[in-house]
């Protein structure tokens, strides 16, 4: 072990060595200037960083805001309901969503049966007796499309031309029963009468009562 | 050194202060050149360079006190030197032709055990070892440095470096026995 110690110590005295002192000349000041630069980019750095992110941040989330009405506004669009809040914010500022059902129907869920929907007379009495508004007038649209349809196939045809919806007015704005949801159904009045299944429809009506329910069993022109 | 004037150094070398760097390198330079030297490094003056410019780049990263400083330094120097190494053509490991210069201030002991066995037997036992017992044995002798740091600058964990330096300081020992160097 001692002659261990002693290497050691032989060691430390023999391995150091002086350099050369022209290069402690020319390296002195280049390490100072490679200090001194680096320690000015690291600050520059930390300094540059910080706001950086920061801003980021505040971009990130003022973008994410921003695309949130944008996102209401195109489901509207599209024509998915958006929440009534999101309708009330929007109406505050003055934008109305389309595709939105309006505010007074929600109070008379019989109002909402004029989509479309196959509720038979009941449905009609509650348009009728709500004065004709909701959808009457796109059904009744949709309804001349119809019977311009059945129009068109029943060419040669003796029947199916009476269908009570010759007239351009709206039934239910001309104060009189609304077309209820299957009066596009133009063209043969017999098969409507078979198909039918609500209790309206299994008493046959009488020619000309134009009840609005248009199911081409009416005003048969016979010609 | 106090670490208070450790401190202030570092800081004064961090804002390029020339005196601060001319402190540092007179205090680190001799003993990291030794190390290179003594390790074969194929330029040693060239690595030390390298390796004191890459403590400047670095040193606005450094934390730690001085002890830590002088193991970064090592661990800098030992990495410079795999490099060099590297990019020299690969040559059997050759010892400084010539003989280094003693320190000034060395102490009496060390100069007594140097007289007994000689900066050539020095030389000759450490290029009997491995390399890797001789960085580790060079980086605890000479760059004093802990198991721990000696761990880190060698990328080996500490078991290994104290395995190493265990066979270094046996092989060290039989090679002193057969030149009959005894106290």
């Amino acid at each position: 072990m001692n002659e261990v110690a002693l290497f050691q110590s032989a060691l430390r005295t023999a391995v150091p060595s002086q350099p050369d002192p022209s290069l402690g000349t020319r390296l002195v000041p280049r390490l100072a200037e490679a200090a001194r630069l680096a320690t000015v980019e690291a600050e520059t750095h930390a300094v540059r960083r910080r706001p950086r992110s920061r801003r980021a941040l505040v971009a990130r989330v003022g973008i994410a805001i921003a695309l949130i009405p944008l996102v209401l506004a195109g489901l509207a669009f599209a024509g998915v309901t958006v929440p009534s809040p999101a309708r009330s914010a929007f109406d505050k500022v003055g934008i109305s969503l389309p595709n939105q059902p309006a505010a007074t129907s929600q109070a008379t869920p019989a109002g909402q049966g004029s989509s479309g929907k196959n509720d038979g007379g009941q449905t009609t009495t509650a348009k009728s007796e709500a004065g004709g508004k909701g959808n009457s007038a796109p059904a009744h649209q949709h309804a001349l499309e119809q019977q311009a349809k059945a129009q068109g196939k029943a060419v040669g045809h003796t029947q199916g031309k009476g269908i009570g919806l010759h007239g351009s007015t709206p039934p239910g704005q001309a104060k009189e029963p609304g077309p209820p949801s299957q009066s596009n159904a133009g063209g043969n009045s017999a098969t409507h009468t078979t198909t039918h299944t609500t209790p309206e429809h299994t008493t046959p009506t009488t020619p000309g009562n134009g009840n609005g329910n248009a199911n081409g069993n009416g005003k048969g022109k016979g010609s | 050194m106090s670490p208070e004037r450790f401190t202030s150094l570092l800081e004064a070398a961090r804002e390029g202060s020339d005196a601060a760097w001319q402190e540092l390198y007179n205090d680190l330079a001799p003993v990291v050149l030794g190390y290179l030297r003594a390790n074969g490094a194929p330029d040693p003056e060239d690595t030390l360079s390298e390796s004191f410019l890459q403590v400047a780049r670095d040193i606005a990263k450094f934390e730690g006190d001085e002890r830590g400083f002088r193991s970064w330094v090592f661990t800098i120097a030992h990495h410079r030197l795999i490099d060099a190494r590297r990019h020299s053509a690969r040559r059997p490991v050759e010892l400084a032709a010539e003989p280094p210069e003693p320190p000034g201030r060395a102490d009496d002991a060390a100069d007594e055990a140097l007289a007994r066995i000689g900066v050539e037997q020095v030389q000759r036992i450490l290029a009997m070892l491995s390399e890797d017992q001789r960085a580790v044995l060079l980086l605890r002798v000479v760059g004093d440095l802990s198991i721990e740091d000696v761990a880190k600058a060698v990328g080996k964990r500490p078991g290994a470096v104290k395995a190493l330096q265990r066979r270094g300081l046996a092989a060290v020992r039989r090679a002193l026995a057969q030149k009959g160097v005894t106290l």
